[in-house]
């Protein structure tokens, strides 16, 4: 057991301190250490995934090379962050980079009390779904446990492991995390798996509300964080062990990156690299992170770009493609060497492909369920957004107003993108619906959380506006 | 007569937390439940610790990763819950491949009831070469 925490922690740590290198902040504590705590955890997984992968290429499935390899970057970003700690100047109230949330006002209490009761039955609820499935769903185990249970140990032989595996285009994150760790402490260690998607189920939670906590104020991380546990899914979908939810994560920690990013005054930039780096992550994790790389690259150009301000933009990209560059060299060396084609397009012919896109009926289907399921995987917390809506109203600031208009435009090529997928899945359609649509909704559920919180005015900026009209 | 911003917060709070309590509520009387009734034993997590068991006793016969083994199970439906045992199998003793018949050198053999296991060898024409006193046999066929 000791072992495993040494493990995890070794794969952790490395990125707490690479985000610390680039947070404009040089403080190590303060109001963001539950933020870049929380990303620093789905960051680690996913880096320590990569380097298994890389490490596999390079001397097989062999563990000595990995650790130490693992240390001496665990070194280097722990020299890197105390480096650049010295170079940064201090942020100072008057000159804060993002705003400072208040902490009192009505029923604070009440909610941070709430909230916290809902957490700790959270973590009851999700040990008890481990239980009735302690390895998981039946994609986690026929999937993502059993790819970890070939590549672990595997000898110089591994990549004969992809002539067993079904659905062999899918990316190996979750694979890699577990192999990694079960080669280094020696044993398949069933704990492993359920401990996983229990850093990823919680750091997502724990991302949302301190982001906007962060960002917004107390009481919206608060609010969000009941909202995203109100989805009866979520946890469940969490306890499954399948890529759902870290897919989830990474999705939200690069919109949460790029809002970050939007909203500073002195825009140093590692916010963007962050972001590059998750959005890259989100593609080793799922095929649908393609998808999401491609949309939010789409929408930033719609939205961002500027024959004026060419400049600013080029250094964006630049800056994003620092931090998607590991990830995609990975990606693209698993895409090109060991990943089967796509079964879309493997299954069936091109003149099969263009029937189906032309039509109507199965667009119609597809937007019929695209509501359904939506309204299914949310249930009753449904009913919030509107009526929150209507309370709260949007935030009056631009800067906020314009970094949300780019993510909307986003999460619409996503949603035509998927749209199209499933309009071409060459298997029965409303079966493909039926069976995986909830999940794909999931996947950006705690991001659309996110951005409506983002969006709508504060607690302190609603009760504010109303003084002024007073006075 | 308008609510008072106030009054709207307080509302929202309270509407926040049923929604986001109901379904862990709900959930958590279910689960609890449901381990009352099993005592948090799982026929998964039974059978994966078992073949856990043999991957030791398996080095001795020099198994490589990947190469194929067989698999025999006493109960079968023919449908999910077989797929499922496979699968545990599949993850307890991968990298081995293991593939559902008695047509491979060397067979896994899982029983759930109570097996004379020469005379289901003798039956087969298969040899027994471990008991893991568990339900669990290791196989061997002679004619491949």
């Amino acid at each position: 057991m000791l072992i495993l925490i040494l493990m995890l922690a070794l794969a952790l740590l490395p990125a707490f301190f690479l985000v610390q290198t680039l947070w404009p902040d040089r403080r190590w504590s303060g109001t963001s250490l539950p933020l870049r705590a929380s990303l620093s955890i789905g960051l680690g997984l996913g880096i320590s995934s990569l380097l298994f992968f890389l490490m596999l290429n390079i001397c097989g499935s062999f563990s000595y090379v990995t650790l130490p390899l693992e240390l001496i970057i665990l070194g280097l970003f722990v020299f890197t962050a105390w480096k650049a700690n010295a170079r940064k100047q201090p942020i100072g109230a008057e000159k804060a980079s993002l705003p400072v949330s208040a902490t009192s006002g009505p029923f604070s209490k009440t909610l941070t009390v709430g909230f916290y009761i809902a957490l700790g039955l959270a973590v009851v609820v999700f040990v008890l779904y481990t239980t009735k499935r302690p390895v998981g769903s039946w994609d986690g185990w026929a999937t993502w446990n059993l790819k970890a249970s070939y590549l672990h140990n595997s000898g110089a032989e591994w990549n004969l492991a992809f002539a067993y595996w079904e659905l062999s285009d899918y990316p190996l994150l979750l694979p890699g995390i577990i192999a990694r760790t079960w080669n280094a402490i020696g044993d398949k260690c069933l704990l492993l798996p359920p401990l996983t998607a229990f850093l990823f189920t919680f750091a997502t939670l724990g991302l949302l509300v301190a982001a906007l906590t962060c960002m917004r104020s107390k009481h919206h991380g608060y609010l969000a964080g009941l909202t995203l546990l109100g989805v009866p899914f979520f946890l469940e979908n969490g306890s499954w062990q399948t890529a759902d939810i870290p897919l989830s994560f990474f999705i939200l920690a690069t919109l949460v990156m790029f809002v970050l990013n939007d909203l500073q005054v002195e825009n140093r930039g590692g916010f963007i690299a962050l972001g590059g780096l998750a959005a890259g992550l989100a593609c080793w994790t799922k095929n649908e992170g393609l998808l999401f790389l491609f949309a939010l690259v789409a929408a930033r150009f719609l939205v961002k770009f500027r024959p004026a301000n060419i400049r600013g933009y080029i250094r964006e990209v630049l800056l994003f493609t620092s931090g998607l560059m590991p990830a995609m060299i990975v990606v693209g060396l698993f895409k090109i060497r060991f990943a089967h084609e796509n079964y879309i397009l493997a299954d069936q012919s091109y003149s099969a492909i263009l029937e189906k896109l032309t039509d109507p009926t199965r667009y119609f289907m597809v937007i019929k369920y695209f509501f359904s399921e939506a309204f299914s995987l949310f249930n009753v917390s449904f009913l919030l957004f509107p009526i929150l809506f209507f309370v709260f109203r949007t935030t009056g600031d631009k800067k906020y107003m314009e970094s949300i208009s780019t993510h909307l435009v986003m999460l619409f090529c996503i949603c035509c993108g998927y749209c199209l997928v499933y309009v071409v899945i060459p298997v029965p359609l409303e079966y493909a619906l039926l069976t995986g649509l909830k999940r794909l909704i999931l996947q950006f559920t705690p991001g659309m959380i996110f951005l409506f919180f983002t969006v709508i005015a504060t607690q302190e900026e609603l009760l504010c506006v109303k003084t002024i009209k007073v006075t | 007569m308008k609510a008072s911003p106030s009054l709207k917060i307080k509302t929202i709070i309270v509407l926040a937390l049923v929604v986001g309590m109901q379904p862990i509520l709900r959930d958590l009387l279910a689960e609890a439940d449901l381990f009352r009734k099993t005592g948090g034993h799982n026929r998964f997590t039974i059978l994966i610790e078992k073949l856990s068991g043999i991957k030791a006793g398996l080095e001795e016969y020099n198994l490589k990763p990947f190469s194929k083994i067989g698999f025999f199970m006493d109960v079968k439906d023919g449908g999910l819950y077989n797929r499922e045992i496979i699968g545990m199998a599949r993850i307890a003793i991968g990298p081995l491949i293991v593939v559902q018949d008695t047509d491979q050198e060397k067979i896994v053999a899982y029983f759930q009831n109570a097996i004379d296991i020469d005379k289901f060898c003798r039956e087969k024409g298969l040899r027994l070469l471990k008991d893991f006193n568990n339900g669990i046999f290791l196989l061997e066929n002679p004619g491949n």
